[in-house]
């Protein structure tokens, strides 16, 4: 009876962190991966990869910091084994959108298509950093996921943030003027 | 306060500088030139990397929330592909042999006549009968033939 009442607090906060954090994870996913369908069975294998830890009795302090480091390295491997599909489905996406001015749809999936490369050019630590930070994770969170120094966080942010900016500057000036 | 450089601004950019530190960037910035350069560049550069990422990224809420289902843990789960593989090749290959044995057709001959002739050809007198030569053929009922030999 104990025992199923302990399951039953622990599914219940299962849910509430299922419900939390699943579209803040689905969404860094599809800045990293593009595709929508990658991200999100890759926000799924996460969380039954949390589900099976927590059913063993494992006790995970910080749930979200757990679930993004997990899916971080799913996305490394799967970019490792070439199974992510670069900036095909962003292609896809683009290409649905309906616009009068036909040359300002070309800059845009341009534009597009340019910063999923560049991003994908940067160490996976890099990348990782950038798309938390524009997500908005406070740097005590960005430190928990990439198991970084707190107070460092600010000075490689400012070192990628500087290096990316002028990396696409310098290349597609044109786009990015 | 000193002077603070690109990298060291970008705590009081993201706001995460405590209210004392940043009251004080703020005086400081005020009376050095050099600083509040360092800082709106830092800032446009912020807003650009913010403005180039929001390109790629999709609205969270577009995403349905999808019932969680718990699958098994891999381990279980191999467990189970495994013996389940296992147990229908058994099945299978039961079943194929079982059908084999049903289709075998034993072909009986309700009679069979042998004949044996001996002694066709180079017949000694003196050989006893069974070291004569012999033809042996086997025929069913309407006389076709099933085996033949020549002895030695």
């Amino acid at each position: 009876m104990l025992r199923k009442s302990y399951l039953q607090i622990r599914s219940m906060s299962f849910k509430e962190i299922y419900t939390t954090h699943y579209r803040k994870l689905v969404g860094f996913a599809f800045q990293y991966t593009q595709s929508v369908d990658d991200s999100e069975d890759v926000v799924q294998e996460s969380f039954t990869r949390f589900w099976n830890e927590v059913q063993q009795g494992t006790e995970i302090q910080n749930a979200q910091a757990w679930l993004f480091k997990v899916m971080i390295n799913l996305l490394k491997t799967k970019k490792s084994t070439e199974r992510l599909r670069n900036g095909k489905e962003n292609e896809c996406d683009t290409k649905e959108l309906q616009s009068d001015d036909f040359q300002a749809e070309y800059f845009l999936n341009e534009r597009k298509k340019i910063i999923s490369q560049e991003l994908n050019l940067l160490p996976e630590n890099e990348k990782s950093l950038l798309i938390l930070y524009h997500r908005g994770l406070k740097y005590e969170e960005i430190a928990q996921i990439l198991d970084m120094k707190q107070s460092s966080v600010g000075t490689t942010l400012a070192r990628v943030i500087t290096k990316f900016r002028n990396t696409l500057k310098a290349k597609h000036h044109e786009l990015f003027e | 306060m000193n002077c603070l450089n690109r990298l060291e601004i970008q705590r009081y950019i993201d706001k995460e500088a405590s209210r004392e530190e940043m009251e004080s960037f703020t005086n400081h910035m005020q009376n050095c030139a050099q600083c509040r350069s360092i800082w709106e560049t830092a800032k446009i550069e912020v807003e650009q990397v913010n403005q180039y990422l929001s390109f790629i990224a999709m609205d969270e809420q577009l995403f349905q929330n999808p019932t969680f289902k718990s699958k098994p843990n891999t381990f279980r789960k191999k467990w189970i592909f495994f013996s389940s593989a296992a147990a229908s090749v058994l099945i299978m290959l039961s079943v194929f042999l079982y059908q084999q044995k049903v289709n075998a057709k034993e072909e009986r001959i309700a009679r069979a006549n042998m004949e044996i002739e001996r002694s066709l050809y180079n017949s000694d007198p003196n050989k006893l009968w069974n070291e004569k030569q012999s033809i042996i053929t086997i025929t069913d009922e309407d006389g076709n033939l099933i085996y033949s030999n020549i002895t030695d």
